[in-house]
């Protein structure tokens, strides 16, 4: 078989043969999918490098309104629960080279916790996710424990209870 | 090796074990810009006489000095710049085309702003034409009536048969995110009072999409926030040329409830029988995907949709339509429903009764989205965005082993994606 009717049958096997993988969401006992971005200053940050502590990593986007909304409860949860071991990590997914505009949103929203810059949007695909912002809770050993689709400041979440309770 | 998969796909009929009627023909996919870390969600366009114009931003560097591009009949792209300042690269609210009956090209884009002090940047929305096939191009003017920068975006353009062009966008000038139209009756030049279209909330990323019969019917479609957060899409019509609007109307009541951003917005066209075509994407658990459906009561109805690709769960998929000879309906999308979205095409034959089964366009071991089809007689083009080969060939060098805990997986290199275009023919 030539070369020419090979790539002719693969493209036709791929048209209409085997099903690729479906999309699935993330689930609560998943393992943490790997991942690492930039900070704002350069420094590379890793999920992995974070295990032993609860992780509460929330992608977000400047121009996402529900994400600008959760905002000053994120930045109040990792101040109270900084020293117990819970760290709230931000990974925007603003277009490559909006490094200012992200900085100048973490500004003026006095943003204390950890911002990475996500600028392919990579972790959309990693995560499984569906929209802009959604929050993954990780406990010690790297596994998800919970996943929110959407902002997370409505009071029926109780996320500081949820926080509280993997403590 | 690439020769041979042109010459070796060019006239290659796609179709399915079963379908005894195989429909579709497609050459070699072509990348039609160069590979680029910014933008680069494409936007097609047919002239009255069947040229094709491809428009796309882009920014050198990935950098955010974003220019628009636009490629007549596959030509290399004109570029075009903004005095006002950066045109902005936004997969789904990408530069929107029409060709105007009298063959102008026209085109509205949004230039964005960063303002000290302020927490957001603004935008304008901005319009251009050329009168030469894209050679020469008017000097950008802004079709709002506010201040010339605010919250507008998320836009779409379209060119009645009459000669009026419309625009329709996003608007935050009242607060919260509402759906805005203006009109145009002497290409462009000027711009009617901008009309809000209807009174609640508009969900704030997702694009618009206007149909017309050319008739005096115009349709506006966008995904409305519901009591409850339900954000499904609904349809306004207007019978006096886009003067006045009835309120809109759900195109089906998918319930989807998602206090987030989905950026997935609808698509329509009206056929020469005054029949609405819409297609549109949900992510209700369970029956999430594109749906297809049509109205022939001027939106006041629809019918029981026709699924297009669902599944127990879906990513946001970005599905387009376009309309050929003969009742032909082409539906795209990118598959949401696959961890990896491919490009996938639909075709009906029937005036969108029914479809032929689905055929994937894009290559399979890339990740490829925004997709946009058009129909000029029986030829048939789709453009969409997609990893590019040299980010694959990095990606699949610098793979880490995943099984491994501690094994991190780094960003994509600058030059992540392109845009890719298919052309052929359907039967």
């Amino acid at each position: 078989m030539g070369v020419a009717a090979m790539l002719l049958l693969t493209t036709l096997t791929v048209a209409c043969g085997e099903k690729p993988r479906e999309f699935r969401p993330l689930s609560e006992g998943d393992a943490a999918p790997a991942f690492a971005a930039p900070t704002l200053d350069g420094d590379s940050v890793s999920v992995a490098s974070l295990r032993g502590q609860v992780v509460l990593l929330n992608v977000w986007a400047t121009w996402c309104v529900p994400c600008r909304r959760e905002m000053p409860l994120l930045d109040s949860l990792s101040r109270e629960f900084a020293d117990r071991g819970v760290r709230v990590v931000g990974v925007s997914i603003d277009a490559s080279g909006a490094g200012e505009l992200i900085a100048s949103f973490v500004k003026q929203y006095q943003v204390g916790f950890t911002i990475l810059h996500d600028g392919a949007g990579q972790i959309q695909s990693t995560y499984n996710m569906r929209g802009v912002p959604e929050t993954f809770l990780i406990d010690r050993d790297g596994v998800l424990r919970h996943h929110w689709v959407g902002g997370i400041d409505a009071p029926e979440i109780r996320l500081r209870e949820v926080v509280r309770g993997m403590l | 090796v690439a020769a041979i998969l042109g010459v070796s796909i060019a006239g290659t009929t796609l179709a399915c074990r079963g379908d005894a009627t195989p429909a579709i023909t497609l050459a070699a996919p072509v990348a039609a810009s160069v590979p680029t870390g910014v933008g680069t969600a494409p936007v097609i366009a047919l002239s009255p006489r069947g040229h094709r114009a491809v428009a796309w931003v882009s920014a050198p560097d990935s950098g955010t000095d974003g220019r628009l591009y636009i490629s007549i009949d596959g030509a290399s792209p004109v570029e075009l710049r903004d005095s006002l300042g950066p045109i902005e690269a936004h997969g789904e609210a990408p530069p929107k085309l029409a060709y105007d009956t009298a063959g102008v090209l026209h085109a509205l884009y949004v230039v964005g702003k960063v303002v000290p002090g302020r927490r957001f940047p603004l935008s304008a929305l901005r319009h251009v034409s050329s009168h030469d096939g894209g050679k020469q191009w008017s000097a950008p003017a802004s079709v709002t009536d506010a201040d010339v920068f605010g919250s507008y975006n998320f836009h779409a353009l379209h060119a009645a048969a009459n000669g009026v062009l419309i625009a329709a966008w996003l608007d935050g000038r009242a607060g919260k995110s509402a759906t805005f139209m203006t009109r145009s009756t002497d290409g462009g030049v000027t711009w009617s009072p901008n009309m809000r279209v209807d009174s609640a909330e508009s969900c704030p990323c997702c694009r618009t999409a206007i149909a017309t019969d050319g008739t005096g019917h115009v349709y506006l479609a966008w995904r409305t926030v519901l009591p409850g957060n339900v954000r499904d899409i609904v349809v306004a019509h207007s019978g006096d040329n886009g003067a006045t609007f009835d309120a809109p109307v759900r195109v089906h009541a998918d319930e989807w409830q998602f206090d987030a951003c989905p950026h997935a917005g609808p698509s329509m066209q009206v056929d020469a029988s005054g029949t609405l075509h819409v297609t549109w994407w949900t992510g209700k658990d369970g029956v999430a995907g594109v749906y297809y459906a049509q109205s022939n009561t001027h939106a006041s109805t629809f019918s029981t949709p026709i699924p297009m690709g669902v599944a127990q769960f879906s990513k946001p998929a970005h599905a387009q339509l376009a309309l050929g000879d003969s009742g032909a309906v082409a539906v795209v999308w990118d598959d949401g429903t696959l961890e990896t979205p491919a490009v996938t095409l639909r075709l009906s034959r029937d005036h969108g009764a029914s479809f032929g089964p689905a055929v994937v366009v894009s290559a399979p071991d890339r990740a490829a989205a925004f997709p946009m089809v058009s129909m000029f007689g029986k030829q048939l083009t789709v453009v969409w965005s997609e990893q590019s080969r040299e980010a694959a060939t990095h990606a699949e060098h610098n793979r880490p082993n995943m099984k491994d805990p501690k094994a991190t997986m780094g960003l994509s290199p600058v030059g992540a994606s392109v845009v890719v275009m298919r052309q052929g023919t359907w039967q």
